[in-house]
């Protein structure tokens, strides 16, 4: 008999234990290497080199969307993709120091008359039309507008606009009051060695923040969506702190999945195509070189002249 | 004189590193970005950069080493998936292509989001050579794969496509399917397709396939009286979204 009920009340925690709360619809959050999240820590670093942005440095974080049922779905290196949830930070990912920040939910998403369950359904139809799209790795698009590709904060931030609801509000962060903007000195292969300075901004009022980047500015590569002749990029952590949603509790697992060949969740990674940057840094070392030389000329011809 | 000297030498210093440059730019960066691609002892995200790299490139030259990925069994799904994407950006050799994506399709331990790119990327390329691959989808027990098969077979727009939705649509147990149906079908925008969606929106068990439905009757620029009716009875839908939609508000 003891038996017996041993086992009924194991059955019961079992399936106890597989019962989530947490509602489809959640908004999931987790930081990057090292526990930084773009926004949330004090000084906005980004890589200088493409190389360390292309192996995660860019510290921006990952968000997410649980669909119910233990699956989320988000966009990353490989695509969009549908996958249990214990995937959305890899056991990779955790090694390397990213922590998950939270989940998410709509304000009054409890209340049937805002959200009755078609609206929150609705949510998984928008998400698995983008399965199997593209990650938008030069950054000029992100919400899937037009090209389809998508960043993982603007995959989450589209699949919300389609059933009504603006997470964030639209719009272009540059400089001044709504934000924190920093000045970082890039000295690498990409600024010739030369001290060039950028102005990196972020905002938790709007989409965008403005990002200037060697690789844009000195090197023409575009890095971000364009706007007003500026670079922008959308930062997960901007989506997070907005009072459009709340925090809740998560009650699934969301960490020590096996790593994909998309790894975890790192949102934003490589940005432009190594071929692009070798030919125009081999440009500017040419062009250089000319310069040099012309300057070599010209000094000794005045020194010569009369 | 020592000038125009000067200059002749910086031009022909230019045309030396340019010219070669320019004229084995294709050749030499398709070739570079392939290596990339199939070299296994780089990172996966480079590859995975490569492999996009020679998606975007529009060169043809660059079908056969992304043809080589997606064939590749022991390849990550994930690469072979960004290959099919690649591929179909490229839109050359599309017999190979449409062979390879069905063939992954098909392999008996295919990972499940790669069975959904290939589906996307089918509708992607508009395949029609491929209704009998997405037909067999349609019966496939996981609903995200019936779910993709629905979106490539709206895509293709094509009579045959259009009925196997509607056959789908009297036997799909799951609503998101369903109203993935409505929504495939719904795209096309075509009048004959009015008393179908006009039924969804009245008959439908599950508010969010009528509200679908109404979603995109209202996107047809012209309506006929079945579906204007529909429009009008489902007003008193007991769904908020259902009568939101029925009186034209946009989700």
């Amino acid at each position: 008999m003891k038996r017996v009920c041993l086992f009924i009340i194991l059955v019961l925690m079992t399936s106890a234990g597989t019962a989530f709360s947490l509602e489809k619809g959640a908004l999931l959050y987790h930081s990057s290497q090292g526990d930084t999240l773009y926004g949330r820590t004090d000084a906005l670093v980004l890589p200088c080199s493409p190389i360390d942005a292309f192996y995660g440095a860019l510290t921006s974080g990952h968000a997410g969307l649980y669909i119910g049922g233990g699956e989320i779905i988000h966009a990353k290196r490989d695509g969009v993709v549908e996958e249990p949830s214990e995937n959305f930070i890899t056991r990779e990912d955790l090694d390397k120091g990213c922590r998950y920040v939270g989940a998410k939910l709509p304000v009054n998403y409890d209340d049937p008359a805002v959200w009755p369950p078609e609206r929150k359904d609705q949510i998984i139809v928008i998400a698995r039309e983008q399965l199997g799209k593209d990650y938008d790795f030069t950054f000029h698009r992100q919400k899937g507008n037009g090209s389809g590709d998508f960043t993982c904060v603007g995959l989450v931030e589209y699949v919300y606009e389609e059933v009504g609801y603006d997470v964030t509000p639209g719009g272009y962060y540059a400089t001044g009051a709504g934000g924190k903007t920093y000045a970082q000195t890039y000295n690498c292969a990409e600024t010739l060695f030369q001290d060039w300075t950028g102005i990196n901004s972020f905002t938790g009022k709007v989409e965008f923040s403005r990002v200037q980047h060697p690789l844009t500015t000195v090197l023409k590569i575009p890095l971000g969506r364009e706007y007003e002749g500026e670079r922008y990029i959308f930062f997960p952590y901007s989506q997070y702190r907005q009072p459009s949603t709340v925090a809740v509790p998560t009650d699934i697992p969301v960490s020590g999945g096996a790593s994909g060949s998309g790894g975890g969740g790192s949102c934003f990674i490589a940005t432009v195509s190594p071929d692009r940057i070798t030919s125009v840094s081999l440009l500017i070392v040419l062009f250089s070189l000319v310069g040099f030389l012309a300057g070599v000329y010209r000094s000794r011809r005045s020194g010569n002249g009369p | 004189m020592k000038i125009y000297g000067f200059f002749l030498a910086l031009v022909l210093l230019l045309a030396v590193f340019a010219s070669p440059a320019a004229a084995e730019e294709g050749n030499a960066a398709v070739a570079r970005q392939a290596a990339r691609a199939a070299d296994e002892s780089l990172n996966m995200d480079e590859r995975i950069q490569a492999v996009q790299t020679l998606g975007r490139s529009g060169d043809g030259r660059a079908a056969a080493p992304l043809l080589e990925i997606l064939k590749d069994p022991s390849e990550e799904p994930g690469l072979r998936a960004c290959a099919a994407r690649a591929l179909a950006k490229l839109d050359t050799a599309r017999p190979d292509v449409l062979a390879a994506l069905e063939s992954a399709y098909r392999e008996t331990a295919a990972e499940d989001n790669l069975r959904y790119t290939v589906l996307q990327t089918l509708g992607d390329l508009k395949a029609l050579e491929a209704l009998a691959l997405l037909r067999e989808a349609l019966e496939d027990p996981d609903d995200t794969v019936r779910f993709k098969a629905v979106q490539a077979l709206g895509e293709l727009n094509d009579p045959e496509a259009v009925k196997l939705l509607t056959g789908r649509y009297e036997q799909e147990p799951d609503k998101t399917v369903r109203a993935e149906i409505v929504r495939a079908l719904g795209r096309l925008r075509d009048p004959a397709l009015e008393p179908f969606l006009a039924g969804a929106l009245l008959r439908d068990e599950d508010a969010l396939v009528r509200w679908n439905a109404a979603l995109m009757l209202q996107g047809y620029d012209e309506l006929g009286p079945e579906a204007r009716e529909a429009l009008a009875e489902a007003a008193r839908d007991p769904s908020p979204m259902v009568r939101q939609a029925a009186a034209g508000g946009a989700p």
